[in-house]
């Protein structure tokens, strides 16, 4: 056969016989520095408490305000805390916030979108709700329900879910609409599948695929919300080292000691960054077009 | 059109026998043609009636817009019917809620048209095919057994049982839905277009296994399709309908050799055949088929008909017995 | 025989992507005259898509596509053509019809806008002029009302009448070339009679040649005066049409036509069983060192499964009526049965 046939061919077989792995790697290099830099701040978070020598509330007025050291790594805030304790294990409640709230509005937006595909003055009503929720700026709806209810993380993964639920209800009603339309689902109206049934082992499963890649950009935003609201004063209560709270109490300080802005949120920055490529790899990853070409 | 007294259109075996489905003045309207100012239904299907008996294929032909897909659905109630009567083995279903419907849907099943939409891509072949054993049989259930049976029964092999449709061919996938609509041992299987999206290699292999199905089994079926010579092989006897009512019916070697109704004769005129130094002319039938959002007023056919006369606006013609049970709507016939 | 106006000489087409090669196209030629309608007739995944594609251009280039051998328009090789050339002959002198109308055609574009579009482009008609023109094609393809009709959009169009505006738009600037790929396989019979015809006598009336591909073996039938039959990216017969259908040369086309159901055949009780294919198509991933068609096929012996046959007529007193086939063409003494 032709010469750069035979070398295209060549080619593929060599590429097949590499490990699985690193032809993966090859193919999806983002998706896998994604996946690997958040797996480092995973690891970080996890293992905070043996990785840093001070305890993050511990203050030490006298040495406040230092730069980074040996013996505090990222040197200092206003009173006196480590902040690179500070910043890994406030990557524990970032990492938290961001999974919590792609799980919980990606699990009442299936809910909700679903029942709206299916039934037409359901869809009717909730639509309009979610309307209404649309229409209020996301920030400014978290931060009145953070004034009404005590702060904390768990009040602070409701708060921001909230205003996301109604994208997801959106994306998950137009894909159940069309789902709805497609014969194996009149297949199994007719072979006497009961609704609840068909919803759960036929709807459901095939918008999992496009959801995947929606939970993962929300899981990013939710992060930065999250650093607004406790900015702002609404977030994670002060107790609790967040990203968003580390950062907010060395705005006043921010010249004496920039290392208390700069370190939180190289990591806030790094670990959106890690999540948005995961979802950009994720959605090249299930597309089966591109996922084949050369 | 109503068609009266159950024993003629029977009349193929000429003993006439208890017909297993009997649909009597099936109507379905959807709302939104005409126009803004004067809305009319759209007719999907206009007031047709036909029975399939024990063993027997009935073939349900015609083009866009005749309703044909519409009136299988709505015989399984996919579709809701917006009248008529539905009588499966002497028992109206029409007007049954869902709930007290549920236990007949086991003697009606279907195939589809489509081998690619009409399997659930994350679903194994064996979760697909024991679906509606585990709609109806015990909760504890399990077993592989009947689920096999049913794969040898089409032609799969077994070992095909734990992969997902994207892993089998077009053919395979009609046999996997062939397998599914089996499963509940219906009496009456209505195939919607089941060989049109296949190969003329594999169309062949399927209509076989459905041939011989129903000599095994005793099935019935309900053959929706636009392919005339497909539908000539495997029916006993053929409805042609145009724009929601049938227009001729009878025992299909009559209705293909001597067709009554104009349609009936352009469309078979319309059939490409290979035939040695094929190069006749033909009369074509001209103009393209009315939407059913508007359809004309008196016989829907006449825009296109070679014989319409003025006649034919102003009302539209009933089915007339043309020979032994062979019927056809036309003024002039 | 006079020469012809487009001839596609020992072509082959392969496809690269992750999973491995595609070798959709193995050797295929044959040739197309003026004034001609030829039918490339084949089930899906035999290249003859592929294969219209290819003449225009219309693959996505290296590396996912490579081809080698020629077609030659007027005896020009279009496969090494500049992409400047390629576009002077798109849509002006070989056009190509599709088989979808609703897609083929841009639903936010009324139907004398594209028609216009090709004048102005490769005849450099003014706007006026254009639309003049269109308004004929109009008329020239049947469409009722044309001076109205012009102006509407697709989705005012039925089916039939989106295939007509195509083949207007196709046959704007009198192209030497119509290739048709399965323009009717999306309409109902009746009006696929009726583009049929039209096609029929558009190319008697202007002298352009058409190559239709179609899997419709009746259609065919009814309206080419030659056919090429193709299966697994080869060719495997190739005759003129009323010989075909009268003697089929290679085991395949016996295959297909005993599998269709005919409106002619005595109807028995029971019905005799359509005769099958058994097997599937093969997968073109792998090379075949023998003829593709050798699984599947009840004459098949071992020289099949080792030699691709070569193309030879299955009768001394036609030499115009070829297959490849080691039992039933010429060679067949050679080979021991």
């Amino acid at each position: 056969m032709d010469a750069t046939l035979e070398r295209l061919e060549r080619r593929i077989e060599r590429e097949a016989r590499q490990p699985r792995l690193l032809r993966f790697s090859k193919r999806h290099p983002m998706l896998v520095f994604g996946l690997a830099l958040l797996l480092v701040m995973i690891f970080l978070a996890v293992f905070a408490p043996w990785l840093t020598a001070h305890d993050p509330t511990e203050m030490n007025v006298i040495d406040r305000l230092k730069p980074a050291s040996a013996q505090y790594i990222f040197g200092t805030d206003a009173l006196g805390r480590d902040i690179f304790s500070r910043t890994l294990h406030g990557a524990r409640v970032s990492l938290l916030v961001g999974f919590c709230v792609a799980l919980l509005s990606v699990a009442i937006g299936i809910v909700i979108g679903t029942v709206a595909g299916f039934s037409r003055w359901i869809d009717a009503v909730v639509m309009r709700i979610m309307d209404g929720m649309m229409a209020i700026p996301g920030i400014l709806l978290a931060v009145a329900l953070m004034t009404l209810i005590q702060a904390s993380v768990q009040t602070v993964i409701i708060a921001i879910a909230l205003p996301e639920i109604p994208r997801v209800v959106r994306l998950v009603r137009a894909l159940v609409l069309t789902i709805r339309e497609q014969p194996y689902i009149q297949a199994a109206e007719a072979m006497g599948t009961r609704l609840p049934w068909i919803l759960a082992r036929h709807v459901v499963p095939n918008l999992l695929t496009p959801l995947i890649v929606q939970a993962s950009f929300i899981c990013a935003s939710a992060m930065i919300f999250e650093a607004y609201l406790s900015f702002l004063g609404a977030g994670t209560p002060p107790e609790v080292p967040s990203w968003g709270n580390i950062m907010a109490d060395g705005r006043s300080v921010v010249q004496l000691a920039f290392g208390v802005i700069l370190y939180p949120g190289l990591f806030l920055g790094l670990t959106v960054l890690a999540v948005n490529l995961i979802g950009d790899g994720l959605r090249d990853l299930l597309d089966p077009r591109i996922a084949k070409k050369l | 059109m109503s068609v009266p007294a159950i024993d003629v259109i029977n009349a193929a075996p000429p003993v006439p026998k208890p017909a297993l489905l009997e649909v009597r003045n099936l109507v379905k309207y959807y709302p939104g043609g005409g126009s803004w100012l004067r809305p009319r239904a759209i007719k999907a299907v206009d007031d047709i009636s036909f029975s399939i008996g024990y063993g027997e294929t009935l073939g349900l032909v015609g083009e866009s817009g005749c309703g044909k897909s519409t009136a299988a659905k709505t015989i399984l109630r996919l579709i809701a019917p917006t009248s008529g009567e539905i009588v499966l083995k002497g028992i109206d279903v029409a007007g049954l809620s869902s709930a007290q419907f549920r236990p007949y849907r086991r003697d009606m099943q279907i195939v589809f048209q489509d081998p690619y939409a009409s399997l659930n891509p994350r679903m194994r072949a064996r979760d697909i095919v024991a679906e509606p054993l585990r709609n109806f049989g015990q909760p504890g259930d399990w077993d592989d057994a009947p689920v096999a049976a049913l794969f040898e029964r089409v032609g799969l092999d077994k070992a095909a049982m734990s992969k997902f449709p994207s892993e089998f061919s077009g053919g395979q996938r009609q046999r996997l839905g062939i397998a599914r609509a089996l499963a509940l041992k219906p009496k009456l299987i209505v195939c919607d277009e089941p060989v049109s999206a296949l190969d003329v290699s594999i169309q062949a292999q399927v209509i076989n296994l459905l041939e011989d199905l129903q000599r095994e089994l005793g099935l019935s079926y309900l053959f929706v399709a636009h392919d005339l010579a497909v539908v000539r092989h495997i029916s006993q006897r053929v409805a042609v309908m145009y724009l929601g009512r049938i227009v001729e019916i009878g025992p299909v070697g009559e209705l293909y050799a001597n067709p009554r109704h104009p349609y009936t004769k352009a469309l078979l005129a319309a059939v490409p055949k290979v035939g040695v130094g094929v190069r006749r002319e033909k009369t074509l039938l001209m103009g393209d088929i009315p939407s059913p959002a508007n359809p004309p007023s008196g016989c829907t056919f006449r825009t296109r008909c070679p014989m319409a006369r003025t006649a034919c606006a102003d009302n539209s013609p009933e089915l007339k017995l043309q020979g032994p049970a062979h019927w056809a709507a036309c003024h002039f016939v | 025989m006079s020469t012809p106006i487009l001839e596609v000489d020992n072509l082959h087409l392969t496809f690269a992507s992750r999973d491995g090669i595609t070798r959709a196209v193995e050797g295929v030629s044959w040739q197309v005259h003026a004034g001609e309608m030829l039918g490339v007739v084949g089930e899906s995944g035999c290249g003859k898509s592929v294969t219209a594609m290819a003449i225009l251009r219309l693959l996505p280039g290296a590396p996912t596509t490579h081809a080698t051998g020629a077609i030659r328009f007027h005896g020009e090789d279009l496969l090494h053509a500049s992409e400047a050339r390629m576009q002077e002959i798109r849509g002006n002198e070989i056009s190509m019809i599709f088989q979808d109308p609703m897609t083929s055609i841009n639903p936010v574009l009324t139907i004398g806008e594209q028609i216009a579009e090709v004048l102005m482009l490769h005849q450099h008609l003014g706007r006026k002029a254009a639309w003049v023109r269109a308004v004929e094609l109009l008329a020239l393809v049947n469409i009722p009302d044309p001076q109205r009709r012009v102006k509407d959009y697709p989705h005012q169009f039925s089916g039939g009448m989106r295939q007509r505006a195509m083949i207007a738009i196709a046959l704007a600037c009198k192209p030497a070339v119509l290739v048709a790929d399965e323009p009717t396989t999306a309409l109902d019979v009746t009006i696929q009679a009726q583009i049929m015809e039209l096609l029929d006598r558009l190319r008697r009336e202007t002298g352009t040649a058409i190559v239709l591909i179609t899997h419709d073996l009746g259609v065919v039938a009814e309206s080419c005066d030659r056919v090429v039959v193709m299966y697994a990216g080869r060719k495997v017969e190739e005759a003129a049409t009323p010989d075909l259908f009268a003697q089929p040369g290679h085991p395949y086309t016996r295959g297909l036509l005993s599998a269709m159901p005919h409106l002619d055949t005595p109807l028995t009780q029971p019905r005799t069983r359509l005769a099958e294919i058994p097997g599937m198509v093969p997968s073109l991933r792998t090379a075949a060192v023998g003829c593709r068609f050798a699984p599947r096929c009840s004459l098949a012996v071992d020289m099949c499964r080792e030699k691709i046959p070569s193309f030879e007529p299955i009768a001394i007193s036609n030499p115009l009526h070829r297959a490849a086939c080691w039992r039933t063409t010429i060679v067949s003494e050679e080979v021991a049965a």
